[in-house]
C-alpha cells in the first residue's frame, strides 16, 4: 500500500514537472497559429481561428531558409570536428602517459568555466586578424572552444572505462594503434559519441551571443540571431517570431527523441559493467 | 612454431615495484612451459614482456632466434589468451576469429577457410554468428583460444585461461588444452597459480616467487625433489608438512616439538625444516612412530581422508592423507605418526634451501 502510494506520488510529481516544462512550448505552438490580431486577446488553450499565415510569411516575406541553412552548416561542422578531434584527444588523455597530462585535463575544465561574454572581445580580435568575421569558420572556431572541453571530458571518462585488454588483444592480433582505435574503441564508445554529438549540436544550434557578435548581416546569421532581429515596419512581428521558434525547435526535438535512448545509455556508460 | 628465449629479464614498474629480477628461460619448439607461482610473483609480467605490451627494464626477448625486444606487439606474431578473454564485444564470433587474419591482409577465402576450420575443431561452428555476450563462459573461453589458434602464431601466451571457468568445466578444458597442444605441436607459455593445472599440463614447470625463478624442471621432478621450502609448500595438494627442528649430537638426530627423526644428511645445518608429504605419513598406535599426536580434525574427501593432527607438547599441525579403506580415527584420539626417513625432505631453516639429494 505504502509503496503504491509512494509510486503514485512520484508519478504525479513527474507529470506535474513535465506539464510545467511543456506548457510554454505548447503556448508557443498555439500562438504561432493564432492570427496576429488575436495574439493580444489573452491566453487561449486552443487557437480560435487557426492559420498558417505566420509560417507562410516566414518563408515568403523573408528568407528563413537562410538562417536555417547557416545554423545547420555551423552546427554540423562544429559537431563533426568536435567529436572527431575530441575523441582523438580524449583517447590520448585516457591512454597515453605523458608529462603534464593532469594539468592539461584541468586546463580543459577551466577553459569551460569562463563566462562566454568575457571571451567575446578577445575572440573578436582574433577572428578579425584571421579575416574570419562574418564567416562559417568564424563561428565554428569559437564554438569549438566551448564544445571541445566538454566533449573531451565526457569521452576521457568513457575511454577509461573500456578495458585496456581489448586494445591490447587487437595490437597482438596485428592491428596498429590507429586501427585498434577505429575497430575496437570507437564502436564500443558509439553511444557516448552519439550523446556527445547531440549535446554539441544542441549547444551550437541554440547559441546566441557569439553568433550575434561575430556576424555582420543576414548572410551568415544563425536562427537565434535572425529571430531576435526580426523587424516589421511598425511593430515587432510576434506571430512570425513564434512560428520561427517552432521551426527552429522541431528538428532538434526530433533529433533528441530519435536518439534519446542512446543519450541516456551514453551518459551512464561505465556506471555498470557489462 | 618457434623457440622462445628470455635473457636476464628485469622489470621494474614506474611506481618502483620490482616485478622480475633476472629471468632466464627458453621455451623450445613445441614445448609447453608453465609459469606457476602465487599472485604477484611476476608471471603475468613475463607474458606481457613476451607479447610486447610492456618493455623490460633490462634483458632481451628472442623469438625464433630474432631479438624482438624493441618490436611492438603487432610485429611479434605471438598470440595471447587473456584471463578475461578480451573478446571484442561488438563483433560476432566469426569476426572475432577473423580479426587477426584481416589485420594480416589474408585473402577473404583463406580467412573463411581457416575460421571455419578452427571453429569446427573447437565446436564453435554453430555459434559463429553470435556475439560474445550470448555465449556461456566455456564457449567464450573456446573463442578466445580459437582466436589465438586461427592465426597459427609463432608462440601461444596463455594467461590463466581457465581461471574463470567452474571446477568441472575447468578440468574438462584442461584435458582438451593438453590434447590441443600435442596436436598443434605449438610453443606455449602458460601462466597459472593453480598447481594442479601446472602439474598436469606442463612439459616443464617454472616456479616463480617475487620475480625470481625458484626451480625449473619436469613437473614430477619438481614435485618429488623441490629445490627449497617454498616450492615444497607451493606444489602438491594437500601441501607438504614443514616442521622446524634442530640437530642434536653428531648422529644425525633431529628433534622438534613432538617429534624426532634420523638420520639427517651429513651436511645438514643445526636448524632445519623437515618436510613430509601428507600421503607419506602413516598413523599407528601411540608411541609407535617418530611422533606422538592427537587427532584434531577429520575431513573425508571421498576417495581419501585428510586428517589434521596436533603434535604432542603444543607442536605443529600435521596433515595426513589416508587411503579410502583406512579406519577413520576419532577426534581427540592419541596416535603415533610414522615419518619414513626415505620420504623426508630436508631444508636449511636459514634460507629454505634443500639439503641432500
Amino acid at each position: 500500500m505504502r509503496r503504491g502510494a509512494g509510486r503514485a506520488a512520484a508519478a504525479a510529481g513527474t507529470a506535474l514537472l513535465a506539464a510545467g516544462l511543456a506548457l510554454p512550448l505548447y503556448l508557443v505552438l498555439v500562438a504561432s497559429v493564432t492570427p496576429e490580431a488575436d495574439l493580444f486577446e489573452g491566453m487561449a488553450w486552443l487557437p480560435p481561428d487557426p492559420t498558417a499565415e505566420h509560417y507562410r510569411a516566414l518563408f515568403t516575406e523573408r528568407d528563413f531558409w537562410l538562417p536555417l541553412r547557416n545554423s545547420l552548416v555551423v552546427a554540423a561542422a562544429t559537431t563533426l570536428l568536435c567529436v572527431g578531434l575530441g575523441a582523438a584527444c580524449a583517447w590520448a588523455l585516457a591512454r597515453l602517459r605523458f608529462r603534464g597530462r593532469g594539468l592539461l585535463l584541468a586546463g580543459l575544465l577551466v577553459v569551460g568555466l569562463f563566462p562566454q561574454i568575457s571571451l567575446v572581445a578577445p575572440l573578436y580580435l582574433l577572428l578579425r586578424a584571421l579575416g574570419w568575421i562574418d564567416s562559417y569558420p568564424g563561428l565554428v572556431l569559437p564554438y569549438l572552444t566551448f564544445a571541445m572541453p566538454l566533449a573531451v571530458w565526457l569521452l576521457v571518462g568513457v575511454f577509461r572505462e573500456l578495458p585496456l585488454e581489448l586494445e591490447e588483444a587487437a595490437w597482438i592480433d596485428g592491428a596498429s594503434r590507429l586501427r585498434a582505435f577505429r575497430e575496437v574503441v570507437l564502436p564500443l564508445a558509439a553511444p557516448a559519441l552519439a550523446s556527445t554529438a547531440i549535446l554539441t549540436f544542441l549547444y551550437c544550434w541554440n547559441e546566441f551571443l557569439f553568433a550575434l557578435s561575430f556576424t555582420l548581416g543576414p548572410e551568415r546569421q544563425t536562427v537565434p540571431v535572425a529571430v531576435a532581429l526580426f523587424r516589421g515596419e511598425y511593430r515587432i512581428p510576434w506571430g512570425q517570431i513564434l512560428a520561427a521558434s517552432v521551426v527552429a525547435t522541431a528538428p532538434v526535438a526530433v533529433l533528441v527523441l530519435a536518439f534519446q535512448r542512446r543519450i541516456v545509455r551514453g551518459l551512464t556508460t561505465g556506471a555498470v559493467k557489462g | 612454431m618457434a623457440e622462445l628465449r628470455l635473457d636476464a629479464l628485469h622489470k621494474i614498474h614506474p611506481n618502483g615495484v620490482v616485478a622480475l629480477r633476472g629471468l632466464d628461460l627458453a621455451v623450445h619448439h613445441g614445448e609447453l612451459v608453465v609459469l606457476v607461482g602465487p599472485s604477484g610473483c611476476g608471471k603475468t609480467t613475463v607474458l606481457r614482456l613476451v607479447a610486447g605490451l610492456e618493455e623490460p627494464t633490462r634483458g632481451r626477448v628472442w623469438i625464433e632466434g630474432r631479438d624482438v625486444t624493441a618490436l611492438p606487439p603487432q610485429e611479434r606474431d605471438v598470440a595471447m589468451v587473456f584471463q578475461s578473454y578480451a573478446l571484442y564485444p561488438h563483433k560476432s564470433v566469426r569476426d572475432n576469429l577473423a580479426f587477426g587474419l584481416r589485420m594480416r591482409r589474408l585473402a577473404r577465402e583463406d580467412i573463411a577457410r581457416r575460421v571455419e576450420g578452427v571453429a569446427a575443431t573447437l565446436g564453435l561452428a554453430e555459434l559463429l554468428e553470435r556475439r560474445p555476450a550470448q555465449l556461456s563462459g566455456g564457449q567464450r573461453q573456446r573463442v578466445a583460444l580459437g582466436r589465438a589458434m586461427v592465426r597459427e602464431p609463432k608462440a601461444f601466451l596463455l594467461d590463466e585461461p581457465l581461471s574463470n571457468l567452474d571446477a568441472r568445466l575447468r578440468a574438462e578444458t584442461r584435458a582438451e588444452l593438453g590434447r590441443l597442444h600435442r596436436r598443434l605441436a605449438a610453443t606455449m607459455l602458460y601462466v597459472t597459480h593453480d598447481q594442479e593445472e601446472a602439474m598436469t599440463l606442463a612439459d616443464r614447470l617454472v616456479v616463480l616467487r617475487d620475480g625470481a625463478v625458484q626451480q625449473v624442471g619436469a613437473p614430477l621432478a619438481v614435485h618429488d625433489r623441490p629445490a627449497n621450502a617454498f616450492v615444497a609448500a607451493f606444489l602438491g595438494a594437500p601441501a607438504m608438512n614443514l616442521l622446524p627442528g634442530e640437530r642434536e649430537g653428531s648422529g644425525g638426530l633431529v628433534r622438534g616439538r613432538g617429534f624426532r627423526v634420523q638420520p639427517a644428511p651429513q651436511q645438514a645445518p643445526r636448524t632445519l625444516w623437515v618436510g613430509v608429504r601428507p600421503v607419506h605419513v602413516a598413523l599407528g598406535p601411540p608411541g609407535s612412530g617418530e611422533a606422538d599426536a592427537r587427532i584434531e580434525l577429520v575431513e573425508p574427501l571421498g576417495s581419501s581422508v585428510l586428517v589434521h593432527v596436533r603434535l604432542a607438547g603444543e607442536g605443529e599441525t600435521v596433515r595426513v592423507l589416508l587411503g579410502a579403506g583406512a579406519r577413520l580415527p576419532r577426534l581427540g584420539e592419541a596416535v603415533g605418526l610414522r615419518l619414513p626417513v626415505q620420504c623426508l625432505h630436508w631444508f636449511d631453516a636459514r634460507d629454505g634451501r634443500r639439503i641432500g639429494p
